[in-house]
């Protein structure tokens, strides 16, 4: 099996690396032979040749490391979109999401940034206006193919939650935890296409309780902590989606626990530590 | 100017009251006049008096050893200098300054200002308060709630420096060394050493990719993060030349070595403050100060190391290691140093942020930053995690560095009782490390473990 990752030389932020270091030593530990392609800025991405990649990754950057990125991607724009037709997974988390939309507008000097508009939306960056927050959300079960309602045995069977991790998971989602840290929002309608839902925190931009983009397996994200190290149902999910049967994580019990221990946590917050 | 004569005579008689309440108010003092004084006048940095000179000095790490240095120096010339020595550095802290360093007039008490600033607080102090050099200690990934990422900073300090502002600049520090290029400036910097090495070694690194046009930077030579000398090899970027550089480090003599032949003690040891001090010998020869006066004074200088406390108690070897929680290149240079340490060592690592946890949660992302591979040395034998919310998640993030499971220990949520779990062996060295705001934790987590080593 093969993953990409992109730009990592500078799409680094927040220790988003983590998320395909993560992913990748999953996946070994799931008995999988997998083998990660790092492409550099003016490299040619392998994934424009080679179907053999299943994820392409990407994760958060500089502001002017985004520019450069997006323009980079752009004359690939046309097969980047055929490969999210084609059911290929991308992962994109922090702001590298906003290069998949129309354009990213700096609102203090005006400036705009062409982006590969394959999604209707666009983002605002305020660079005087720090945005943080904790998150709390939802990944519905209804993105779990051919799963129905009620049905928390066979999600924990899919997911290979023991006994002991039951708890963990309910009738209707899967309960996501993670940080935002940003200067931009994006604006659009992803009412049919949002990934979470949000009950603590704001979704795609702040009064909004959509999060993310997610088509097909297109995953896009602002939650950063990293995302698939605070969420391992998540990546065990990700690891299903990507051909896995029995999705093992990495050091499972430890990252499990973890997660139970900032679930309580979160659950148990008032909400003025969630900006919304 | 009514409003700014309440706001002086109101922080004047704050920065009374703080004096005179110096026992309950601490560090207040540092501050509260100034807040007292820009509540009642917000554009009171602009009118209160200052010294002539104004010396500013900035960046990441490094800014309060460099000020107190420089600061003691010129004292020590016989220079009238105010600085914020008790380190407040935003505005606040500023105005505090500036308001004790004027007469009841309005008058300046000193010469020269010699102010740390909070890289941060640019917008809020440059535009009214205008130094005539500015130097930079370095730029670096600090706190990801308030500062991003170092081109971030650099961005802020640039958008409100006056363009008169003489720059004194780390040669060895890209990011840092390309603010406002159109101000007159001076580099300093290290040359090449022994121990310096062709790649980085830390998960940080944010000179990878040319800040101008993205493309791989080639390493010249790297000392830690992005601190080195490097090129781009598309855009022909590069680290500039200093014009201020140590040639030889000579730990043996204790001296500085400088490409021009001036010898410099050597006050500390640590890479970061020999930097520190380079900056300020650089400053300070750019100011005028003579070379013999600099080394004289920096003879009788120490850096009070208050981060570091060793002691050895029936032959176990102890050591107190503080660092800052959720700066990830504060931990990486600490997990550095102690696993630098000769022979086998047990951690207890406590360096949670308390003040991160009163607001809900501590971000976790500092940790997949954090240099967690530097423990993964077989001579490391017990790593207890200390703490009440990230146990769990220290705990993955070192079986990520590579960390047997079984060599980490979860402990309970007090350290005192934590330290049960170190193994009182005189061949193994117990280092306790801690986070800056867990101080008092520390200090009594070694003495816990003293008291238990002499009761064995």
């Amino acid at each position: 099996m093969k993953i990409e990752g992109l730009f990592e030389e500078a799409a680094n932020l927040y220790g988003d690396r983590f998320n395909l270091r993560y992913l990748e030593e999953s996946l070994h530990c799931s008995g999988l032979n997998v083998k990660v392609l790092h492409t550099s800025l003016y490299e040619r991405p392998n994934f424009l040749y080679d179907s053999e990649i299943k994820l392409i990754y990407l994760g958060s950057m500089t502001e002017h490391f985004q520019a450069l990125a997006a323009k980079q991607l752009l004359q690939y724009k046309e097969i980047i979109k055929q490969k999210i037709n084609d059911g290929v997974i991308f992962l994109l988390t922090g702001n590298a999401g906003e290069i998949f939309g129309e354009y990213i507008e700096d609102m203090d000097s005006h400036e705009r940034i062409e982006c590969l508009g394959v999604y209707p939306y666009h983002a605002e960056r305020h660079m005087m206006e720090r945005y943080y927050s904790l998150y709390l959300g939802n990944f519905a079960i209804n993105n779990f193919h051919n799963i129905t309602r009620n049905s928390t045995s066979e999600i924990s069977k899919l997911l290979g939650l023991g006994a002991d991790n039951l708890d963990l998971c309910s009738d209707e989602a899967i309960k996501i935890v993670g940080f935002k840290a940003q200067f931009s929002h994006s604006f659009g309608d992803n009412s049919k296409q949002y990934l979470f839902t949000t009950e603590k925190g704001c979704g795609f931009h702040r009064g909004t309780k959509l999060e993310g983009i997610h088509d097909k397996n297109f995953y896009s994200t602002y939650l950063i902590g990293p995302l698939l190290i605070l969420n391992p149902l998540f990546t065990k999910y990700l690891m299903h989606s990507m051909g896995v049967q029995d999705p093992i994580l990495a050091h499972e019990s430890t990252a499990l626990n973890a997660y139970r221990n900032r679930l309580r946590n979160f659950c148990n917050l008032e909400g003025h530590e969630f900006l919304d | 100017m009514f409003k700014f004569y309440m706001a002086f005579f109101a922080g004047k008689l704050t920065a009374f009251a703080c004096l005179i309440m110096k026992n309950f108010v601490h560090r207040a003092g540092s501050n509260l006049p100034g807040k007292v004084a820009l509540k009642i006048d917000p554009e009171f940095l602009s009118k209160i008096s200052r010294p002539n000179i104004i010396i500013a000095v900035t960046g990441t790490n490094g800014k309060t050893t460099t000020t107190n240095m420089i600061a003691d120096i010129l004292l020590k010339c016989g220079n009238r200098v105010i600085t914020n020595r008790l380190g407040s550095n935003i505005n606040t802290g500023i105005a505090t300054c500036l308001l004790n360093g004027s007469t009841l007039s309005n008058k300046p008490k000193a010469d020269i200002a010699v102010l740390e600033v909070d890289e941060r607080s640019s917008l809020r102090i440059y535009p009214y308060v205008h130094p005539n050099y500015l130097l930079v200690t370095n730029l670096s990934r600090d706190s990801l709630k308030r500062n991003a990422h170092p081109f971030f900073n650099r961005d802020l300090i640039q958008k409100s420096l006056p363009d008169d502002c003489m720059l004194i600049l780390n040669s060895d520090d890209l990011i840092a060394s390309s603010i406002k290029q159109e101000n007159n400036r001076i580099y300093y910097g290290i040359d090449q050493q022994v121990d310096d090495v062709n790649e980085c070694m830390n998960l940080i690194n944010d000179l990878r990719a040319c800040p101008r046009c993205g493309a791989m930077m080639k390493i010249d030579f790297c000392r830690y993060n992005h601190i080195g000398r490097m090129h781009c090899p598309q855009c022909g970027l590069s680290s500039p030349k200093a014009d201020v550089s140590v040639k030889t480090i000579d730990y043996i003599h204790r001296k500085l070595i400088f490409v021009s032949g001036e010898e410099y003690p050597l006050i500390n040891d640590s890479i970061f403050n020999i930097y520190n001090e380079v900056a300020a010998i650089a400053l300070l020869r750019t100011f005028g100060i003579a070379e013999n006066h600099i080394s004289n004074a920096l003879d009788s200088i120490q850096i009070a190391d208050s981060r570091y406390n060793e002691t050895v108690v029936k032959g176990i070897h102890i050591i107190r290691q503080m660092t800052k929680g959720q700066i990830a290149t504060a931990c990486s240079s600490a997990l550095k140093y102690i696993s630098s340490i000769p022979g086998r060592k047990e951690i207890l690592l406590n360096i949670e942020d308390p003040r991160e946890q009163k607001l809900g949660s501590e971000n976790t992302a500092y940790l997949y930053e954090t240099d967690f591979e530097f423990l993964n040395r077989p001579e490391i034998e017990k790593i207890i995690i200390s703490g009440h919310s990230l146990k769990e998640d220290i705990s993955l993030r070192l079986q990520l560095a590579g960390i047997p499971k079984d060599n980490i220990y979860i402990g309970l949520n007090n350290p005192t009782d934590d330290i049960s779990l170190f193994d009182l062996d005189p061949a193994i060295t117990l280092i306790i490390v801690h986070d800056n705001y867990q101080i008092h934790s520390g200090i009594l987590t070694e003495q816990y473990l003293i008291k238990r080593i002499n009761e064995n």
